[in-house]
């Protein structure tokens, strides 16, 4: 490791390792300032006398200073939208945290990232969660049991969709257009078959899987905190998103 | 009211697993999600008519409750915020937005806009409240350690 502090390997490692925590908080859901904060503390307690980070939601950049003469800078862009794996900013929340009170190694901090990153959330809980969100905000804004029941199932496919639409989609709008427009065919095709069943109940609790109500909000959020860029870009972002999903799902209406 | 109690808790619970939230945390975001509606709906019925002051009140219980149960269980705060506050999202009145802008309803389109902007804006001024207060907090026992410390 000397011969690494020698020839500043060390100390690139050190900010390869820190965009990379920042890029996975990011892109799992953790807000900006968050991300900032985290990104100023891990710096420091691996021996920065100054961090200078900016994080916005499409990019991450650190410039590091050692105090030795050594002064770092990197950047990295980020390009997918964000979703939202809670499970994740736990884990980096916590080796961050006992990184700040002891500093790993960097071959150990690298390791416990590759270890953070592997660990998946199973696949049927998403699915038991889409169907209960569904079901659970048709009957909330106003529907019957039944389209409770039908939203589940619809949930499901949505969330089917979700999964694989995302592989071939050229970017989120198409991706939400084309999610939405799958769901719409399906939801529009139960309302032709029985008038008991409320297709637009269905439909605003199929939304709320697709709708970009919380990055909109997180968006305002970020605005008032004074996270300015971030907040404005998101809040665009999501107004173009809820105009895909609106446009997605009534192309199947006019079609019927 | 008790029909959209349970549903918004469900709501909340599904959201919970669509965010990955791990499973022993899953209990304390549908009781956030609970709590979130029905501090909304008391606020409807006692505090304020409309919707923008009831949904600050809301959103600022319902951070208060995350921030709390954050420090307890030692995850960030947003995990629990984030499926809790569910109920209030504007996603229904974003989308007749938008649906009323496809149909060429500008008037329509107007007034559920303003709607939805009440909700945002209050979601994120409630939250904001509360996410300074505990900054303040956070700091102001910073600066009474070290004044302890160099004592």
């Amino acid at each position: 490791m000397s011969r690494d502090i020698e020839n500043g390997d060390y100390y690139r490692k050190v900010l390869d390792q820190l965009l990379i925590i920042g890029e996975s908080m990011l892109t799992s859901g953790a807000s900006v300032n968050r991300v900032e904060e985290m990104l100023r503390k891990m710096g420091k307690s691996y021996g920065a006398i100054r961090m200078d980070v900016f994080v916005i939601t499409s990019c991450v950049i650190v410039t590091i200073d050692f105090g030795n003469g050594i002064e770092l800078t990197q950047t990295r862009r980020i390009l997918s939208p964000g979703g939202s794996e809670f499970y994740r900013v736990e884990d980096f929340t916590k080796l961050c945290d006992k990184c700040c009170h002891e500093p790993l190694s960097i071959e150990k901090f690298t390791k416990e990232i590759e270890a953070v990153k592997k660990v998946e959330y199973p696949e049927k809980a998403i699915y038991i969660g889409s169907a209960l969100a569904a079901s659970g905000f048709a009957v909330f804004f106003g529907g019957s049991l039944l389209d409770g029941i039908l939203a589940a199932l619809v949930g499901l496919f949505t969330c089917y969709c979700q999964a694989h639409v995302g592989h071939i989609a050229f970017n989120h709008v198409v991706y939400l257009l084309m999610c939405a427009f799958l769901s719409g065919l399906v939801i529009t095709g139960m309302g032709a078959i029985s008038e008991n069943i409320h297709p637009d109940m269905i439909m605003i609790g199929d939304i709320m899987l697709l709708i970009p109500g919380i990055a909109m909000t997180n968006s305002v959020r970020d605005i008032l905190v004074g996270d300015t860029i971030s907040g404005l870009m998101r809040l665009i972002e999501t107004i173009v998103w809820a105009g895909a999903l609106a446009c997605g799902f009534m192309i199947p209406m006019w079609i019927m | 009211m008790w029909i959209q109690l349970i549903a918004g808790t469900v709501g909340a619970i599904g959201f919970g697993l669509v965010f990955g939230l791990r499973m022993k945390y899953i209990p304390v975001a549908a009781l956030g999600g609970f709590i979130c509606w029905a501090v909304y709906l008391a606020g409807v019925n006692f505090v304020a008519e409309g919707i923008f002051w009831p949904t600050v009140l809301s959103a600022a219980v319902t951070t208060l409750f995350s921030e709390l149960c954050a420090r307890v269980l030692h995850i960030p705060a947003t995990a629990i915020y984030t499926p809790a506050v569910v109920p209030l999202i504007p996603g229904s009145t974003l989308f007749y937005t938008m649906n009323a802008i496809v149909q060429n309803d500008w008037m329509e389109a107007r007034r559920m806009a303003v709607v939805t902007i009440q909700y945002a804006l209050g979601i994120a001024i409630g939250m904001s409240l509360v996410y300074a207060l505990f900054t303040m907090i956070k700091r102001s026992r910073k600066i009474i350690d070290v004044k302890q410390s160099n004592m």
